[in-house]
């Protein structure tokens, strides 16, 4: 929760700081978000390559496990394309992209801002990447807050499943406590986590 | 760092900020959806593949 106010804090300042006029030009410039998304990618690759524990979790990946994310990708991206049903709702491919953050609003919303700049424009790309961020947050939020009623009207999988990359780090002590025999469910967290960790750049990249 | 620099350029920018509530609709509706959609989906993969216990 602490992170989540610092991340919130962090761009509501950032609005405000653009909103009075007192960014500085190079923080402006086009180049600084694939800078600074590079940079964002190569940490996310040394955090996984550094983790021991999620390197020892690991060791007990069973084949099966696979199917859990690839189920929440499924259903995520299935029931995102709906959206295009409601009024006044945004294409499908829109939807779609901002589905495929699930719940890791800070990669998602960047990746947005920078890969569909060349189809949607420098304004159509920074409105789709402040849904993406107000999506995926919101995502987080109803996952961390609705993890018990998940577990009891859903099934064990069915929070981790909900919470989307989640699982594997704010989400995880909440699943393990909310869930029968959760000790057991957390290589099945941190797998399921990792596999939309990775998928997060593919699927964006495909939908913009 | 990289969430205020974004944040810097939505401020900058009027006509984005003045649809955020717009943005905040869209948002919550596929934000809602991909939590009923995940649902869904690990109730099949739990009948399906997770029987037994849940992990394999």
């Amino acid at each position: 929760m602490k992170g989540n106010l610092l991340t919130f804090g962090s761009f509501t300042a950032g609005i405000t700081c653009g909103l009075i006029g007192c960014a500085p030009e190079w923080m402006l410039h086009a180049a600084l978000p694939s800078i600074l998304l590079s940079a964002l990618i190569l940490l996310v690759g040394i955090g996984i390559g550094a983790n021991s524990a999620v390197r020892q979790q690991l060791r007990s990946f069973h084949p099966r496990m696979l199917l859990l994310p690839l189920f929440t990708i499924a259903g995520t991206l299935l029931f995102s394309a709906l959206g295009t049903l409601l009024p006044g709702a945004r294409n499908i491919r829109e939807c779609l992209s901002v589905g495929s953050g699930f719940g890791y609003y800070s990669l998602s919303s960047i990746l947005i801002a920078d890969l569909c700049q060349a189809t949607h424009g420098a304004q159509g790309a920074a409105e789709l990447s402040a849904i993406a961020l107000l999506a995926n947050v919101a995502r987080e939020m109803i996952s961390i807050l609705c993890i018990p009623l998940f577990a009891r009207c859903c099934g064990r999988l069915a929070p981790i499943s909900a919470a989307g990359i989640n699982s594997m780090d704010v989400c995880l002590p909440r699943i393990v406590n909310a869930t029968h025999n959760g000790s057991e469910l957390i290589p099945l967290c941190i797998f399921h986590g990792l596999v939309l960790e990775i998928s997060v750049p593919l699927l964006i990249q495909f939908f913009c | 760092m990289l969430l205020f620099v974004f944040g810097a350029s939505l401020g900058s920018d009027r006509t984005l900020l003045g649809n955020f509530g717009n943005y905040g609709y869209h948002a919550l509706t596929i934000a809602l959806l991909g939590v009923a959609g995940s649902l869904i989906a690990a109730m099949v993969a739990q009948r399906l593949f997770f029987r037994k216990g849940g992990q394999s």
